[in-house]
């Protein structure tokens, strides 16, 4: 996993927990050089759930709600980083349809090695889109969250839904997501 | 200090210790992403460098190729050896199918791609959705796939799986890329077959690079090919002027005369160590020669030619002299192609014994009376008697022997043999006569496939 999530979900701990709670999360065992993260390397996805795990424990809250909120929190930060990517689309529609046939293709010439979600999409017509997540990691609430965010992002009122697909509801969710307004 | 406050500082202390481990590794990491990278690009401009390189070689070697076999056999070697393919077919177009013009497979015939012929189901297949070089000619556009055994579900073509079932092989990654002409129009498919990592060990995707590489190197292809189509088919045009006048001077006689004359010629170079580069080109150039041995018939009257009775002394003295006749077609005498052309129609009647036409006295005569036109001023015999001509000689006159004529049945390929036998020395060339019963036999072999 890119060490760009790691760093930044350590910033968004500190942000709204404080730096104790991020430093009780980085002192969880077992990380990558005692935490000391950086946005360019790549660790395992496993210190990532460790660490929400953790995070859950001392605040109480959920880890599926958790990841919810990062996601949200994630997706203008990976923007700016993307900018042209996101900018280059009207709207979430056009965004989301771009997702797997554009983007993730360029992420796999930077990153052969990158392990990433499909995320297939079907326009319904103007106001619905359906899109299926389906990832070898369980980040399907961190992948609500994106999606939120990227309503946000856009500007856009929409309705989201989700429905379980497979077996396994952390590493696989149906989106719905119904428009409330006709386009712009 | 509270409790709380001591436990703020700590973490504010342990945050800055991790944050400059973390830029230390990040300085890491990145001075080993700009070696890498450099590294890569410098391994790209490399082999960039070297591929714009091969591939103007090529372009070149290809330009001076006029028969059209022997380029497409070329063209498939040199692609082949660009992009590290194990296996390759050319594809020619004719009609509505595909011909398998030439297939070369370094793991089923490492020598030699005639160790392929009859192990091929069918030497056609239709232009259709049901094999990968039919799709691309008929999409007109490059396919790559990385597993044909394994096609995505998605797309719209099968593999044609005969080969591999008739013989074993395994076709694994596969690049085909159709051959188009100036006018657009698909003129066939060339397909690469098993791109080999560099060390030969494994089978590989063909990449991007592979894909623009043969992209390019198919236009160059398809320039070459336009070019020695039109050779072909001026020279058959010219063949078929013959068959009209000569019923037995058929196109498939001189076709046949042509196989058998470069298969020669390529098993007495061999034996003589000639350079792999000249035994092409004599073969290039022998080829068209060999095809064109008997154009001077152009010139003799039909009443003779078509004769169904035995033909008096001065009728065979007529017939004689299609050998100086042919060679009028010369008498601009400038590559060394048109020399081979020239030696082949004015010698291939002359006998190692000095025995056969035309004689010295002929040629000196044609000479004085048109300076310019004949060839060299030699004894018609033995090794004077350019090598090319003595080479058509056997093949012409073993052809003419295992084929029917109005006067005789058609002889079989062992009596044949014994009659080309029993005139080494006498009629031919020895050393050539003792090379051909393998030559004929390798050469019957792969015009009938199920006899292999």
């Amino acid at each position: 996993m890119r060490g760009l999530i790691f760093t930044e979900f350590i910033q968004l701990v500190e942000e709204k927990f404080g730096v104790v709670m991020a430093d009780d999360v980085l002192s969880t065992p077992g990380l990558t050089d005692g935490g000391a993260y950086t946005s360019v390397g790549q660790y395992p996805h496993t210190e990532m759930l460790a660490m929400v795990g953790a995070l859950s424990e001392r605040s109480g809250i959920p880890a599926g709600d958790l990841c919810k909120v990062f996601g949200e929190w994630l997706f203008p930060k990976l923007a700016r980083s993307f900018e042209f990517s996101v900018k280059s689309h009207r709207d979430t529609f056009a965004f989301l349809s771009s997702l797997e046939g554009l983007i993730h293709v360029e992420v796999r010439k930077l990153y052969p090695q990158a392990e990433l979600p499909s995320v297939p999409v079907t326009r319904m017509d103007d106001r619905e889109l359906v899109m299926e997540y389906r990832s070898t990691r369980p980040f399907a609430d961190v992948a609500e969250g994106l999606l939120r965010g990227t309503l946000a992002w856009f500007g856009e009122r929409a309705e989201l839904h989700r429905e379980p697909l497979d077996a396994d509801p952390a590493r696989s969710a149906r989106f719905r997501i119904v428009r409330k307004a006709a386009a712009r | 200090m509270t409790p709380e406050q001591r436990k703020e500082l700590d973490a504010y202390r342990r945050r800055s210790e991790r944050d400059r481990r973390a830029q230390e590794s990040a300085q890491r990491q990145l001075e080993e992403l700009s070696r890498d990278l450099f590294e890569a690009n410098e391994r790209l401009k490399l082999a960039s460098r070297g591929r714009l390189e091969a591939l103007t070689r090529v372009g070149d070697a290809l330009a001076t190729v006029q028969d059209l076999d022997l380029l497409l056999a070329r063209i498939l070697g040199e692609a082949r050896s660009l992009a590290g393919a194990e296996a390759g077919t050319i594809y020619v177009r004719e009609g509505d199918e595909l011909r398998f013009a030439a297939t070369q497979n370094d793991r089923l015939a490492p020598d030699r791609s005639d160790a392929l012929a009859g192990r091929v189901p069918s030497d056609h297949l239709a232009i259709s959705m049901s094999s990968i070089a039919g799709a691309a000619a008929i999409s007109g556009t490059l396919i790559a796939v990385p597993d044909a055994h394994n096609l995505p579900e998605k797309v719209p073509y099968t593999f044609d799986r005969r080969f591999d079932d008739a013989t074993g092989y395994r076709t694994r990654s596969v690049l085909a890329v159709p051959l188009r002409g100036q006018g657009g129009e698909v003129m066939g498919v060339l397909q690469l077959i098993n791109r080999l990592d560099p060390r030969g060990k494994t089978t590989v995707d063909f990449d991007e690079d592979d894909q623009m590489l043969m992209r390019h190197f198919a236009g160059i292809a398809s320039v070459s090919m336009e070019r020695a189509r039109l050779t072909r088919s001026i020279i058959t045009r010219m063949i078929r002027s013959v068959e009209l006048r000569d019923p037995h001077e058929t196109g498939a006689h001189a076709s046949r005369v042509a196989d058998l004359s470069v298969e020669l010629w390529v098993a007495h170079a061999t034996a003589n160590a000639v350079h792999p580069e000249e035994i092409a080109r004599g073969a290039d150039h022998l080829r068209i020669a060999a095809m064109l041995h008997d154009i001077g018939k152009l010139g003799i009257s039909d009443a003779i030619l078509k004769k169904p009775a035995r033909l008096t002394p001065e009728e065979m003295s007529q017939v004689r002299q299609h050998v100086i006749l042919g060679i009028k077609l010369f008498d601009d005498v400038q590559t060394r192609f048109d020399r081979h052309a020239r030696d082949v129609v004015l010698y291939h009647h002359a006998r190692w014994d000095g025995a056969g036409y035309p004689t010295r006295a002929e040629v000196q005569r044609l000479r004085s009376e048109h300076p310019g036109l004949a060839g060299p001023d030699i004894e018609p015999r033995g090794a004077d008697i350019p090598l090319f001509a003595r080479i058509v000689a056997i093949a012409d006159v073993y052809d003419a022997l295992i084929s029917p004529r109005s006067y005789k049945k058609a002889w079989s390929s062992e009596e044949a043999l014994d009659a080309i036998r029993s005139e080494s020395g006498r009629h031919f060339d020895p050393s050539l006569a003792e090379l051909f019963p393998e030559v004929a036999r390798r050469i019957e072999a792969r015009t009938r496939p199920e006899a292999a």
